[in-house]
């Protein structure tokens, strides 16, 4: 990680981006007086570097007509697991992580009902030896923090991460600095 | 102005479900590039995207971060049983920095399920240690995921990790 990773610079581009993610760049340098080369060159270089994964879309999901929200807890099969997966999309896929302990995939899916819920899993990693051990139904949305309006956590984490503070740049990921007061162990 | 066909219930057509897909994980796809995905002329693409925003399906836009990149390798699903009103401590916690997103566990009335981030393992235990003085709650479940995976599980995978690696040796360098 180069030193300038998460200087307060970038974080202020992030929080921009967290706000407005599609805003071209010439939008986002005027709205941060920057210059267009400064804004697209930090914006490139954090997800050169990985530090950006991509974009979503957050989709009002009650209004796409997905009730249902669950949590399907994969457990790999005896086949050999299939490292190669792929990128898992489907419409009705939210997210998906590998997982330690026994499930080996942690899938988050909003769908109509939850016979397209199975489809979903079907077709994208029942075939790669994988098998449902159990769902967890979650609440059709998020709970909405009352103060920030957002319902999930990265926009208030990178605004946080940015009025504490936050300098993981300075120490990589073993950085000193405690952004989070009072949560974090006195050790 | 162009209306989504739409069945009663709300639900996309094939083309919105299709626009959903890779919008989940392409939000900054320019609208060139989407309507050859999707099969429509530029103009056509551009008017229901535009119409999806306006219509409130398409909430906003936001980056992927790693986490673990910037300093929070750790994260997990824990499911938590409240003494109190779920709302109410689930929309406290989810004020909470750690918390990525808060959910309401509709099976089970007392319970809340969160995806949570932290710094190290020890620094989850504080940060859960911490909720269960200040919010009442027991932690009852938790899955550990691959914080690396913050985005739809890929190929690159094994890139991924040297790059972590060469933050690993760059912090202690």
């Amino acid at each position: 990680m180069t030193a300038a990773q998460m200087d307060p610079l970038n974080l202020r581009i992030l929080e921009k981006l967290a706000q407005e993610g599609r805003s071209t760049y010439t939008v986002l340098a005027k709205e941060l007086r920057l210059t267009i080369n400064t804004v697209r060159d930090r914006i490139l270089a954090m997800e050169r570097r990985g530090l950006i994964l991509g974009y979503g879309a957050v989709f009002d999901e009650q209004m796409l007509g997905n009730r249902v929200r669950v949590l399907a807890m994969l457990r790999p099969t005896s086949e050999p697991r299939d490292t190669r997966l792929g990128s898992i999309e489907h419409p009705h896929i939210v997210r998906a992580h590998r997982a330690s302990g026994p499930y080996g995939l942690v899938i988050e899916l909003a769908a109509p009902n939850l016979e397209a819920v199975h489809e979903a899993l079907e077709t994208t990693v029942l075939e790669h030896g994988y098998r449902i051990d159990h769902f967890k139904r979650l609440g059709p949305s998020p709970i909405r923090d009352a103060r920030e309006q957002t319902e999930e956590g990265e926009v208030a984490w990178v605004r946080h991460a940015r009025r504490t503070g936050h300098r993981a740049a300075a120490g990589g990921i073993l950085a000193r600095v405690n952004p989070w007061k009072g949560v974090e162990a006195s050790s | 102005m162009t209306t989504a066909p739409r069945d009663p219930a709300g639900a996309l057509d094939e083309t919105g479900l299709k626009m959903v897909e890779i919008l989940r994980n392409e939000g900054r796809i320019s609208i060139r590039d989407l309507s050859e995905r999707i099969g429509l002329a530029e103009t056509t693409t551009r008017d229901r995207l535009n119409q999806m925003e306006r219509e409130g399906y398409i909430r906003g836009y936001r980056p992927q971060l790693n986490y673990a990149m910037l300093g929070f390798p750790i994260q997990a699903w824990v499911e938590v049983r409240c003494r109190h009103a779920p709302q109410v401590v689930g929309r406290a916690l989810a004020r909470h920095p750690n918390v990525l997103a808060a959910h309401e566990l509709p099976d089970k009335p007392a319970h809340l399920a969160l995806r949570v981030t932290a710094r190290t393992s020890q620094n989850l235990s504080h940060v859960l240690e911490d909720w269960c003085r200040q919010h009442d709650v027991r932690v009852e479940d938790m899955t550990l995921l691959d914080a690396l995976e913050a985005r739809p599980v890929e190929l690159q995978e094994r890139e991924r990790e040297k790059d972590i690696l060469a933050t690993f040796k760059d912090s202690r360098s």
